[in-house]
């Protein structure tokens, strides 16, 4: 029983460590270390805060800012732009024509009397005859005329020759088409004398005409000869068939060739005033849009003769296309482009010493059908649409008359250089180079109204007054060609002609200038005026300021992204110091700001160096104005626990260094200036096991 | 008299019969489970132990059952005399099950901490360098290892007679946590101020390995038991031999002194983090200093004994035992153990060792019948003054037989 209570005891005593071991949950165990460490160190130039670009350097290794930026006012597209221009022309079978054509049958006295073999070579009394018959003679003109022709127009003469030796008292005869026995024409003709001819013409106007016909002559009635008469059996009766001036409403045949459309024509180009005499094609294309009905190939040539190739004169735009067949009862469709790049186009028309000269482009169309020996069913119902015209000209050259344009510019210029910079700056001497420069071949008159400096950061403006040479109207003259040669012109403004050096001492970030641009101001001679592609009317603005300057609470501002406690190991520090150890020999003082907002932009905290803790002025000998040595000092921020909890959730932090010469003196600056800076880290740091 | 004589050599040699067959009766404070090697018998055991040298035993407190160190524990480890800070832990849960009169199968997950540096070296690492301003702190033959591994093997019965008794056991080892740090010399200056670093690693070594199995091996231990005469045995204990073979094992070799001033950052255009910048400008030298290994021995523990019988009830304990041939401590343990019946015996020793200090354990162990319970302490004096110990640990055991 004891025994039995105490392993029931043991058996408890181990259940319930168990018990305690599984659910007992202490919380994670943390402590702190406190670590110091070296973490970044660099050194600045002057070269790092300003871009060389923006740095000239001087024999003596002072510097002088440089800034140029360049500001084009126009090129050829702000001036003229030549329009697509496509015309329409429809064409249908109207002048389709078939050949005249002659056929001729003979009707023998063997045939009309049987018994003249035996007298034929011989003279002997003919008798009077008269035969009745509707047996005819099949002609078949397929292969030379064609299958079958209802015709709009046409005749066919009926020529009667008697080469009997008798008087023909009646000749009654009929034509028609074999395969139906239609009637074509038919007619008597009465007395025809021997060795005589008669004809007669019938209208084919609305009859359907065969290949395969059939010539009857109904009746012949001749007369007794008188007295005895040569015998020639072969002769007889001649009847020739003449078919003229056919125009058919449709026809199946083979077609002789043709021209369908015969066009010349100017087309008119509207430039919004420009008068222009040649354009040097850069780009573009003819376009040739073709829809037909008719069931034979088309031949399409089109030209402009008053054009040739840059680099073989006398050779004109010329292209043909060939539009194939149209399938029976259906229709053709065709769009091509032909390039015409590289080509000059003169647009004076078709001659260059009539009016008009200017803006009309002479064109030659024409459509025609080539014999192809092959038989086509054509009809006045077929058509074909031609579009036709030049698209997507951009011009390499124009030469002409611009016609006069004017504008206005209010624009705004970034100038980067001066970003995030506030405070005041006090230069020494600055000058602005404007260097205008035009390569049109259009003179150009720039009116300056106004030129008007402002930092945003402070929202100081500052007008450049006076202007120098900018306070009156700037002639651009032409540039010249060939060779092409702009023309340039520089003007100067420094502290003896205007304000520059408060202008930029206000350190704009922004530029508005107000300008008047005048193209053509005193019109065009003789039309030569030209302008290139690549023309263009720009203004190169350039700055140039000693850097010897004076800084009272000037500040260089940057928002930067912070992600300093990016990784995980560094979450867990708890609060430290940041120091910025500083070796400096530039001659100005200097004090931070740190500003951290989050991913949304929102102030978090705000933090200045711990009191009494500023980057130090090096020492400047008063000789030279150079600094001596470099000045050591040490800038300490610290993070207490709260404000490191607030930086887990910073994602960028604002940065300001705030500089100051003493007394705001100003002082030359030299390119070995810079600042050597080495940040030192103090911090807590919990370890979690 | 003669009759007391006789009757006082009976009351001794009975106890001492029964003593003879009551002190292989007992599983863990005797050899029974492994000298009467029943079949379907069970012995499962585990315990904790953690000891230093230099560390209290409240620091220890403090990471077990707190969320930080407590200031007196930790003033008095910075404030403690010793050159040298020594510190080893380990976890230990063991089932040992007999499956035939010669074999039997055992499994036994280990877990162990072991570090020695100097003991600035270790204040440094633990509390920062910013107390070693102006001073140089080194230590040579640094070492840090850290491994969990579970062992499932078998073991035998090979020699069981009157004089000698061999225990063998082999085993698979699956290594699932496996991090060690080695170095000849390793040496941080911090300049006053915290301008410079200067750092020497002589022989440095870090290892690494991915995440999962970190590596499988083969384990043995021998336990050899010689019975000198009726009054003493001796006892030698070799556990834990082995050897593993790592999977995606790495390891960072530095050797080389360095001044570090900070990074050379250009705070106008670098944007990336600092991580990343000391990513980017290191990663090439370390990438250099990468090579695979691919074996590694863990640590194993030797022990000899040897048991002198006093009276029939008493016996006198002298133990010494070594990890890692030494490495990760040497202790030396003397004591004794009185049964006082046949159901309870007792034991109590007291030691040195360099990675513990003074360890005292006491003992105990109960058997009603087929079933003993043992449960085992280690500087129970840690209870009352934790700042003056500097190891504790504790076992229990449970033996059956089914």
């Amino acid at each position: 029983m004891a025994l039995f209570v105490l392993m029931r005891i043991v058996y408890s005593f181990l259940f319930l460590i168990l018990l305690f071991a599984s659910s007992c949950r202490k919380e994670k165990f943390s402590y702190e270390s406190n670590w110091i460490t070296p973490l970044v160190e660099t050194k600045l130039t002057l070269g790092d805060l300003v871009p060389d670009s923006l740095l000239d350097k001087n024999n003596d290794s002072s510097l002088n800012v440089v800034y140029e930026a360049e500001y084009a006012v126009s090129n050829l597209e702000d001036i003229l732009q030549i329009p697509d221009r496509v015309e329409s022309v429809e064409v249908s079978l109207t002048s389709l024509v078939l050949e005249d054509r002659s056929f001729t049958d003979t009707l023998t006295l063997l045939e009309l009397y049987p018994p003249s073999l035996l007298l034929n070579g011989t003279e002997a009394s003919l008798p009077a005859q008269e035969i009745n018959t509707n047996e005819g003679t099949v002609l078949d003109v397929t292969e030379q005329f064609f299958t079958t022709a209802t015709f709009k127009e046409g005749f066919i003469d009926i020529s009667i020759s008697n080469d009997l030796p008798v008087e023909a008292e009646v000749l009654e005869f009929e034509l028609r088409n074999f395969k139906d026995k239609s009637v074509i024409v038919s007619g008597v003709f009465n007395d025809v004398s021997a060795n005589s001819t008669v004809s007669e013409s019938y209208d084919l106007a609305g009859k359907t005409v065969d290949g395969v016909l059939e010539l009857i002559v109904i009746k012949v009635k001749t007369r007794a000869s008188n007295g005895e008469v040569l015998i020639d059996a072969s002769k007889g009766i001649r009847t020739t068939i003449t078919i003229r001036n056919l125009k058919p409403q449709v026809a199946t045949a083979i077609f002789p060739a043709q021209n369908l459309v015969e066009r010349e024509d100017e087309t008119k180009y509207e430039f919004g005033g420009a008068e222009l005499t040649q354009v040097y094609v850069k780009s573009g294309s003819i376009l040739m849009k073709v829809e037909s009905t008719i069931e034979e190939a088309i031949v399409l040539d089109y030209t402009i003769p008053n054009s040739s190739r840059w680099d073989a004169p006398g050779i004109p735009i010329t292209k043909q296309w060939i539009i194939p067949a149209a399938p029976k009862g259906d229709r053709v469709f065709v769009e091509e482009r032909f390039p015409i790049d590289s080509f000059n186009i003169f647009l004076w028309g078709k001659f260059n010493n009539s009016a008009p000269d200017f803006n009309h482009i002479y064109n030659e169309l024409t459509a025609s059908i080539q014999y192809s020996g092959i038989e086509r069913t054509l009809s006045l119902d077929d058509k074909i649409s031609i579009e036709f015209g030049l698209i997507d000209v951009k011009p390499d050259l124009i030469i002409g008359d611009p016609g006069p344009h004017s504008f206005s510019l209010k624009d705004t210029l970034s100038l980067k250089a001066f970003d995030n910079l506030s405070g005041k700056i006090s230069l020494d001497d600055a000058k602005i180079s404007l260097d205008f420069y035009n390569s049109f071949g259009i003179q150009a008159r720039i009116i300056v109204n106004e030129l008007m400096s402002e930092n945003t950061n402070n929202g100081s403006r500052i007008r450049l007054s006076p202007m120098g040479e900018l306070s009156s109207p700037l002639l651009l003259e032409k540039a010249t060609n060939p060779p092409l040669t702009p023309f340039e012109k520089t003007v100067e403004l420094d502290k003896s002609n205007s304000n520059v050096k408060q202008f930029l001492g206000n350190m704009p970030n922004k530029l508005y200038p107000n300008l008047d641009v005048i193209i053509r101001p005193n019109g065009t001679v003789n039309r030569d005026d030209f302008a290139f592609a690549q023309s263009k009317v720009s203004v190169n603005f350039k700055i140039e300021a000693p850097l010897t300057i004076g800084l009272d609470s000037f500040t260089l501002t940057t928002m930067e992204n912070f992600n300093l406690l990016g990784e995980n190991e560094t979450q867990n520090i708890k609060e430290g110091k940041l120091i910025l150890k500083v070796k400096n020999n530039f001659p100005f003082e200097g004090d931070l700001r740190l500003q951290f907002v989050d991913g949304q932009g929102e102030f978090l905290f705000a933090k200045s160096p711990d009191a009494g803790s500023r980057m130090d002025a090096a020492e400047v000998d008063a000789n030279t104005g150079k600094t001596v040595g470099q000045a050591e000092s040490e800038v300490a921020l610290s993070i207490s626990r709260t404000e490191f909890q607030l930086l887990k959730a910073a994602e960028q932090v604002e940065v300001k260094v705030i500089l100051n010469t003493k007394n705001a003196n100003r002082y030359k600056m030299y390119s070995d200036y810079g600042v050597e800076v080495q940040l030192i880290t103090d911090f807590i740091y919990e370890n979690k096991l | 008299m003669k009759i007391n004589f006789k009757l006082f050599i009976l009351t001794c040699i009975l106890p001492l019969l029964g003593n003879a067959q009551s002190r292989d009766s007992f599983t863990f404070l005797g050899n029974a489970f492994d000298t009467e090697w029943n079949k379907g018998s069970a012995k499962f055991s585990g315990g904790f132990m953690a000891s230093s040298n230099a560390l209290n035993t409240r620091l220890f407190n403090d990471v077990l059952f707190r969320s930080t160190f407590t200031e007196s524990a930790k003033q008095e480890f910075i404030d403690g005399e010793s050159a040298k800070n020594n510190l080893y832990s380990e976890s230990r849960a063991n089932a040992e099950y007999k499956l035939t009169k010669n074999w039997g199968l055992r499994a036994t997950f280990k877990s162990i901490i072991g570090f020695h540096s100097n003991k600035d070296l270790s204040e440094l690492f633990l509390l920062g360098n910013s107390s070693f301003q102006g001073s140089e702190i080194k230590s040579k033959n640094l070492r840090y290892i850290r491994s969990s591994n579970l062992v499932v093997g078998v073991t035998q019965n090979v020699t069981n007679n009157e004089k000698f008794q061999v225990k063998l056991g082999y085993g698979v080892s699956f290594l699932t946590s496996y991090r060690a740090i080695q170095a000849n010399e390793i040496g941080v200056y911090t300049a006053l101020g915290g301008s410079y670093l200067d750092v020497t690693a002589d022989q440095a070594e870090l290892s690494t390995s991915g995440s999962g199995l970190k590596g499988v091996g083969l384990e043995a231990d021998l336990d050899i038991g010689y019975k000198w005469d009726k009054s003493n045995t001796f006892f030698f204990s070799s556990s834990g031999f082995n050897l593993t073979r790592l999977l995606e094992n790495e390891i960072i070799t530095l050797d080389s002194t360095f001044r570090f001033t900070g990074l050379q950052l250009n705070f106008l255009s670098d944007s990336m983090s600092i991580g990343n910048f000391v990513d980017s400008t290191y990663n090439a030298t370390i990438d250099r200093s990468r090579s695979n290994r691919k074996w590694a021995s863990l640590p194993s523990r030797l022990q000899v004994g040897w048991h002198h019988k006093l009276s029939c009830r008493t016996m006198l304990v002298v133990q010494a035992s070594a990890i890692d041939l030494g490495d990760l401590g040497v202790t030396g343990k003397a004591g004794i153990t009185h049964e006082f019946s046949n159901s309870l015996k007792v034991l109590t020793t007291i030691g040195y060792g360099n990675f513990q200090g003074i360890v005292w354990n006491a003992a105990a162990e109960y058997r009603t019948g087929k079933t003993s319970v043992f449960i085992n302490t280690q500087s129970l004096h840690a209870l009352a003054i934790p700042e003056l110990a500097t190891n504790y640990g504790v076992s229990l055991g449970i033996s059956t037989q089914f």
